[in-house]
């Protein structure tokens, strides 16, 4: 049944509904994977076996009663191990919170749930999702992230296991949170195609919090129509959530599906990038001109973006994890930066955590208006392709910094962007093209990014090995 | 770890690709002061005294070292708050959240 690794979300679906594989088939073959595979990537924190072929065989009968939830139904998949599940440790990454049980459900596995899906595996992530400043991929009591493409290469974080269980085939798609970064990097250096969907798109409750005015969650899977139908699923509001939107999505949005689109890119985006990402982008333009315009001179507007998002997470974790700071458990932390990472954001002036919130108002509208003038901002996704898993991050490619980056500002204002696989680099390592949009714009990258894979298949490249 | 930590770092190259991942709260805002060798080396008096906050609560478990990496951080992040300062608001200008009195039964 190796044939079942790779597959998309509708291939699956497929599969199950014409009776070619079963559910239970499913969950045992994916099950298998992450049991025999997971550890080679330090990908998974705890497999839920039992459940998992529980639930699947519930997923059989109701098929075969002719109860069917939706494109998920039967579908394995796993959840970052910030995301409370019921029945099983939420460990956060971190050794203090390592036999946390939390005794109920987030609202995304509720929602998963209920459209089908199948929960096999908690996955591995950067302690508490790099909120005390990491520096290194050795951060997390399960061990470094491993890239499914050489795993002598970090798998990127914070959402490590969510990207490298997808990137080798031990679930087809996974859920992971990004506060700024963190499915940007996993989905980049593991080459997969991950979603950070729009700030309130999908409810966080359940899930840890990091920065409650940044945080979301979303899906990493193999393609953007994955992605589309997973966001399908757990968009809504959640009276558990004050900040989940009342916008339900729909996937695939028809009035999204156009036949030409607008791009944008920002001045100076190309700036020391490695030379392999500089020439996949460029190729990837050259694929998307086929059905978009280009207009190359955009420039970010000038709000200190970056600044006032750092104050934000700064002054939030420091509340959010007052209590790990104060009882001293912070020291049971895997790096050594982050055992004294937690202390600064202590001591933010409100004053200054307020206008950083009061600044964001007329930032947002800004970059909104920038956004507004096409459908979609193009970048390379990371300037260079995934790290040596070894190096301290101050010490990694340092001829390629990168160039202009629009990854704060989105962040800081809550806007959604998309990361595809777009070839590979140095050392066969994949590399990323970024699609960011406006506020609910989703559709609308989801459109292009498929789009753009029906066009190419780079998506359907395989880790070496695997 | 370097002597520079690696907020310092990315502020002073501006190391855009490292900025989410340093603790996911880098900017760069110092990047003129780490370039005089000036802030970082010598914190200000504003950062002295609120590592003395830290100093006073939690002084017994960090070692002299911890007490400098963390001064810095802090003298960097007053400086990213004085580049956020410079942008004018006016008194109606209200911070970006949402507040609502209306309280869900059974909802926190």
């Amino acid at each position: 049944m190796s044939d079942l690794t790779w597959r998309t979300l509708p291939e699956l679906g497929h599969m199950l509904r014409g009776r070619e594989v079963s559910a239970v088939e499913l969950a045992a073959h994916f099950l298998a994977r992450l049991e025999r595979l997971g550890p080679a990537y330090n990908a998974v924190v705890t497999v839920l076996r039992t459940q998992a072929l529980a639930e699947a065989k519930q997923r059989d009968a109701e098929l075969a009663k002719g109860k069917d939830r939706g494109p998920l139904h039967g579908i394995p998949y796993g959840a970052k191990d910030l995301l409370a599940a019921d029945g099983a440790p939420t460990t956060w990454g971190a050794q203090p919170y390592r036999r946390q049980l939390l005794h109920r459900d987030a609202t995304v596995v509720r929602k998963l749930r209920e459209a089908g899906a199948v929960l096999c595996a908690k996955l591995a992530m950067v302690e508490l999702a790099g909120g005390m400043g990491y520096n290194q991929a050795f951060a997390s009591f399960t061990g470094p992230g491993r890239s499914p493409w050489d795993r002598a290469r970090w798998s990127g974080g914070s959402s490590s296991g969510s990207g490298s269980a997808v990137g080798a085939g031990l679930v087809p798609f996974a859920i992971g949170s990004e506060t700024w970064g963190s499915i940007q990097f996993p989905a980049a250096f593991c080459g997969v195609t991950g979603l950070r969907p729009t700030y309130g798109r999908v409810s966080r409750h359940g899930a840890m919090a990091l920065s409650w005015t940044m945080d979301k969650l979303g899906p990493l899977a193999r393609t953007a129509e994955d992605c589309g139908l997973v966001l399908a699923a757990i968009a809504g509001a959640d009276p558990a959530d004050p900040s989940a939107l009342d916008r339900p999505f729909v996937f695939p949005d028809r009035s999204t599906e156009r036949k030409h689109y607008r791009l944008g890119i920002l001045k100076g985006t190309l700036e020391k990038t490695q030379p392999e990402v500089r020439r996949n982008f460029e190729e990837s333009l050259r694929v998307l001109r086929d059905f978009a315009e280009v207009e190359e001179s955009l420039e970010l507007p000038g709000y200190p973006y970056d600044e006032m998002a750092s104050i934000v997470i700064d002054a939030e974790a420091a509340s959010a994890f007052e209590p790990l700071v104060e009882s001293g458990r912070i020291t049971g932390l895997t790096a050594p930066e982050d055992r004294i990472g937690g202390y600064a954001g202590q001591v933010v002036l409100a004053k200054d955590y307020i206008r950083a919130l009061r600044v964001r108002r007329p930032a947002a509208a800004a970059l909104d208006a920038v956004l507004a003038q096409v459908d979609a901002i193009a970048a390379p996704t990371l300037p260079t392709v995934a790290w040596p898993i070894d190096a301290a991050f101050d010490k990694v490619y340092p001829d390629y910094p990168g160039g202009t980056s629009i990854g704060g500002a989105a962040n800081l204002c809550g806007v959604p962007g998309l990361f595809l696989i777009n070839g590979t680099g140095e050392g066969g390592l994949p590399t990323s093209l970024q699609l960011t949009g406006r506020a609910l714009g989703e559709g609308v990258l989801l459109a292009i990014g498929r789009r753009y894979q029906q066009r190419t298949n780079f998506h359907r490249l395989v880790p070496p090995g695997l | 770890m370097s002597d520079m930590n690696r907020r310092e770092f990315a502020e002073a190259i501006a190391l855009v690709s490292l900025a989410p991942l340093l603790g996911e709260r880098v900017g760069w805002s110092s990047l003129a002061a780490v370039e005089s060798g000036a802030a970082l080396d010598d914190p200000g008096s504003l950062a002295k005294a609120l590592a003395g906050v830290i100093r006073a609560q939690y002084g017994t478990r960090l070692s002299e070292a911890d007490f400098g990496v963390i001064t810095r951080q802090i003298q960097s992040s007053l400086e990213r708050a004085a580049k956020v300062r410079k942008v004018p608001l006016t008194n109606g200008d209200e911070p970006d959240f949402v507040f609502s009195p209306i309280r869900v039964p059974g909802v926190g």
